[in-house]
């Protein structure tokens, strides 16, 4: 009999492959990808053609832009993307109770790790080999170096890693899927903050070098090829260092953590709240309660009553410190922009605050949405929930009163925000505090209060719909969380694109009053549109004429369009319920 | 009325067709048992009548009321325990059940007493404020089993309820269901262990690739089989003669003198076991174990299956 020999082999790897090769979604993605990225490019193209011959165009050497675009695309892509395929990547072992018998075998858990590492990385590498012909393009442009294509490539390369490093971390350490995906995103900014911090520190030397001082000869380009080639190694050490960490810590707690149990850390955390409070109040008080906390147990809604009672988002004591917690900044930016006399309400701090608060507020619904679903089904007591005499109706408004919480409490922040906004634009900017006759402040005003009804009252509930409508056709909440957000981004998006795209095939400015309406379908339009519309109204103060031009018939069209999109949504889910959980429902035939 | 009936059911997934036309009738407080290997159309059968397989060609009833036209009306008469616990882990015994027993709108006077009854009808009274994820397996399982009986349905559906327990659990919860049993409850139960179906089951069916291969009593099944049935006996005091009176006894096809007991087979209805014993007792025989074999329900099972799937 001979001995077995040495065989080298990626199981794991293959199989994750296979598995990815065989989800159509992958295939979906890629051809999105692809169509975001070439009318990117195409767009970039329009623009520094002007309308010009192909000759002209090549003549100019304007590749720079299209060059900076791609590349912002492609690392958007890799940062938006790849947490979202990779967190699920150790974490979906572990939810099928597979890792175990990985772990049983003779791979190693370093294998594990970068098996299931390159594995990700083969998948965004086909999405980054997507850009190389329109690379090619760009360099046929002029304007770009060849070694600044070669590191771009070098750097969306070490980006890729690092990030997926991170998620793959986050998967070890995590029990599920939407543990893992929210603290990879929620990581991910600490590490690309000092891993650009250290680059910056090398980033202005590459510069220098290749700073234009005329015609260089084939010495002083040797010269500067091998100097930026050193740097830009130099440049990879602070990621080569993150990523070395973030392997090492995902190795180690690959088999320590195999097994722990679900918890709800946000849960624990605000258990730990209440019990430094229950503390210091014995303390300082002797016990002096002036509202007791009662829980009446499951009177009459049940399902309710366990979403916003048994979950760490649905208490209302829990959702009063979430509310402490987004005020309290929010209070802070407000104070900014009234001290600070050179900028307008819709500069600064708040608009930032609002651009953070919203996507912030859009993850946290779907999370929580879809999570009312995926729970039941991880914890396998959806088929109980069903065989109870409950319509759909009464399970899904039940299901959903934790998120209408959540909601109500986010609502909060962005009222208090909004309403700012509306005053300091009539008040202060303007200088104008009347409703009188012939004022347009009545307006304006009126413009203000449907913009904030469309943005408090029905965004996060088309968003909840949405998301709840996903998690009950897809297979996992990673799934769900993730379509759900593409939907949304897409729904903001596509009358941008759709404009530009019209723009550029018939030659009209994308800012001419012909085409800028269909981006009032846009909830981006009726949030910003005041920054949009007018960059500067404290000088301008010409906000009246964005209104004539559009201004109501925009808010209509947007409030009509989001209205119904959450109405028909509504429908839909409560239709659809009982067929999607397979649940009989009452049929004409006996 | 019928307690549940099934007449020619038949459940598609795609293309594969789980069950392939089966026919079952039980009439109300028979205990039903449901045999059959992995994949035979078990819990395919038993989904369809708890309403979560509304795909579905043939009829189905329960008390009466159709499945497909009335299943709103089908839950208030039926208490489903699937395959799985089912049970929230973060709740306590008794909140878990007062969510249960607000799902089914039982009146709110009424709940505290209902609670209490089903948690000392299932021992759990004990636990009632312990969370359900410190409880053990076979706990939780009776904790699905209260959590059932909590709107006093007619009949109960349960699917493997045995499924993954201990001894001592699958023991306390054959006790349970025998006690169900005796409370007139109509009771289609699946299982794999096939001697606690033939000592509670009023009736059983074995199915296998979809379709019913034979249901009655077990009476009916050995005799429809020409299966022996078995007993096993020690005595103190072992003598040839005892195993020469007993092999000349009537209605005895064969007598096995093992190394630890005598091993005692008859067919179904030539003579009855409690005679077996007064035999034994009678020859002046100390019996030490009289045990009649459960296992042949085995063998019925595997004469009759061929361990296909649908």
């Amino acid at each position: 009999m001979s001995a077995p020999g040495w065989s080298f082999g990626l199981p794991l790897l293959t199989k994750d492959l296979i598995e990815q090769a065989a989800h159509r979604r992958t295939y979906i993605l890629r051809v999105v990808y692809a169509a975001v990225l070439y009318g990117a490019a195409l767009w970039i193209y329009a623009d520094i053609s002007g309308g010009g011959s192909q000759a002209e165009v090549l003549s100019r050497g304007q590749g720079r832009q299209m060059f900076l675009t791609l590349v912002a695309v492609q690392l958007a892509a890799v940062i938006i993307l790849l947490p979202a395929i990779s967190s699920g990547a150790i974490t979906s072992e572990k939810e099928r109770d597979t890792l175990g018998l990985l772990l049983l075998t003779k791979l190693s858990p370093t294998t594990i790790i970068l098996e299931k590492l390159i594995s990700r990385m083969v998948t965004m590498g086909t999405y980054q080999l997507l850009s190389l012909p329109l690379f090619a393009v760009v360099y046929g442009l002029g304007g770009v170096e060849l070694f600044e294509i070669l590191a771009a490539i070098w750097y969306l390369a070490w980006w890729s890693l690092v990030i997926g490093a991170i998620s793959i971390g986050c998967s070890a350490w995590h029990r599920t899927t939407a543990g893992a995906f929210i603290s990879a995103y929620a990581i991910m900014p600490l590490v690309v903050c000092f891993a650009m911090s250290c680059q910056s520190v090398l980033s202005p030397a590459v510069a220098e070098i290749w700073r234009p001082s005329g015609e260089m000869s084939t010495m002083q380009y040797f010269v500067a090829s091998l100097g930026t080639i050193v740097l830009l190694l130099a440049m990879s050490v602070p990621m080569l260092i993150v990523t070395w960490f973030v392997v090492a810590f995902a190795q180690m707690h690959l088999l320590q953590r195999a097994f722990v149990p679900p918890r709800n850390l946000l849960l624990e955390f605000f258990k730990g709240l209440d019990k430094f409070f229950e503390d210091l109040n014995n303390h300082t008080t002797s016990g002096i309660l002036l509202v007791r906390d009662v829980d009446t147990g499951p009177m009459f809604d049940p399902i309710a009553w366990r979403e916003t009672r048994k979950r760490s988002l649905g208490t209302v004591r829990y959702l009063f410190r979430l509310l402490i917690v987004l005020e309290v900044p929010l209070a802070i930016a407000i104070s900014w922009t009234v001290t600070d006399h050179q900028s307008s309400s819709f500069d600064g701090p708040t608009t930032f605050f609002l651009c953070l608060l919203w996507p912030i507020a859009a993850l946290a619904i779907v999370v929580h949405t879809t999570n009312v679903i995926f729970a039941e089904r991880s914890r396998q007591t959806l088929d109980v929930l069903l065989v109870a005499p409950l319509t759909a109706r009464e399970l899904v408004t039940q299901k959903l009163a934790g998120v209408r919480r959540l909601i109500a409490v986010l609502s909060v922040p962005f009222l208090t925000l909004i309403i700012f906004q509306a005053t300091w634009t009539l008040y202060v900017v303007r200088g104008l505090g009347s409703f009188s006759r012939g004022s347009d402040n009545a307006g304006v005003f009126v413009h203000e209060i449907l913009g904030m009804t469309l943005a408090v009252l029905v965004y996060p509930r088309v968003v909840q719909w949405l998301s709840f409508h996903l998690a009950l056709r897809v297979r996992n909440q990673t799934q769900a969380v993730l379509w759900s957000l593409v939907t949304i981004i897409g729904l903001c998006g596509v009358p941008y694109l759709v404009v530009y795209l019209v723009g550029v095939v018939f030659s009209i400015d994308p800012n001419d009053a012909t085409l800028a309406w269909i981006t009032w379908f846009s909830p981006i339009r009726v949030l910003f549109h005041r920054k949009i519309a007018q960059p500067s109204p404290w000088s301008g103060a010409n906000i009246n004429q964005v209104l004539q031009d559009h201004g109501f018939f925009g808010l209509t069209l947007n409030a009509v369009t989001w209205v119904g999109l959450w109405l028909f949504l509504r429908y839909r889910a409560m239709r659809d319920f009982s067929s999607s959980m397979g649940r009989a429902e009452p049929s004409g035939a006996e | 009325m019928l307690a549940v009936d099934v007449r020619d059911l038949r459940v598609k997934y795609g293309r594969l067709e789980a069950v392939k036309g089966i026919t079952l009738e039980i009439p109300p407080g028979e205990v039903f048992g449901f045999i059959g290997p992995n994949g035979a159309g078990k819990s395919s059968t038993i989904r369809v009548l708890a309403t979560l397989q509304p795909k579905f060609e043939g009829r189905a009833r329960i008390m009466g009321l159709d499945i497909r036209s009335k299943p709103h009306l089908v839950r208030e008469k039926i208490g489903y325990v699937p395959d799985f616990f089912g049970v929230y882990e973060d709740l306590t015994a008794r909140e878990y059940l007062h969510f249960f027993a607000a799902a089914y709108r039982l009146p709110v006077s009424k709940r505290k007493g209902v609670v209490d009854d089903v948690l000392q009808l299932t021992d759990l009274t004990n636990k009632i404020d312990s969370p359900v994820d410190s409880l053990s397996r076979g706990m939780k399982q009776r904790l699905s089993l209260a959590r059932v009986l909590l709107h006093d349905p007619a009949v109960l559906l349960l699917d493997e309820p045995a499924s993954g327990l201990d001894p001592r659990a699958r023991i306390e919860m054959r006790e349970l269901l025998k006690a169900l049993k005796e409370m007139g409850k109509t009771i289609l139960i699946s299982s794999h262990i096939l001697h606690e179906l033939a000592q509670l089951c009023t009736r059983i069916g074995i199915i296998e690739a979809g379709r019913m291969v034979t249901q009655g009593s077990v009476a009916e099944i050995y005799r429809e089989l020409g299966v022996l049935k078995i007993v096993h006996v020690q005595v103190a005091n072992q003598t040839p003669e005892l195993i020469a009176s007993l092999k000349g006894l009537a209605g005895i096809t064969q007598v096995e003198d093992q190394a630890d007991r005598i091993s005692i087979r008859f067919e179904e209805g030539s003579i009855e076991v409690e005679d077996i014993h007064d035999f034994i007792h009678n020859q002046g025989a100390r019996i030490r174990m009289f045990q009649p074999e459960v296992m042949d329900m085995e063998t019925a099972f595997m004469k009759l299956t061929e361990g296909q799937t649908a």
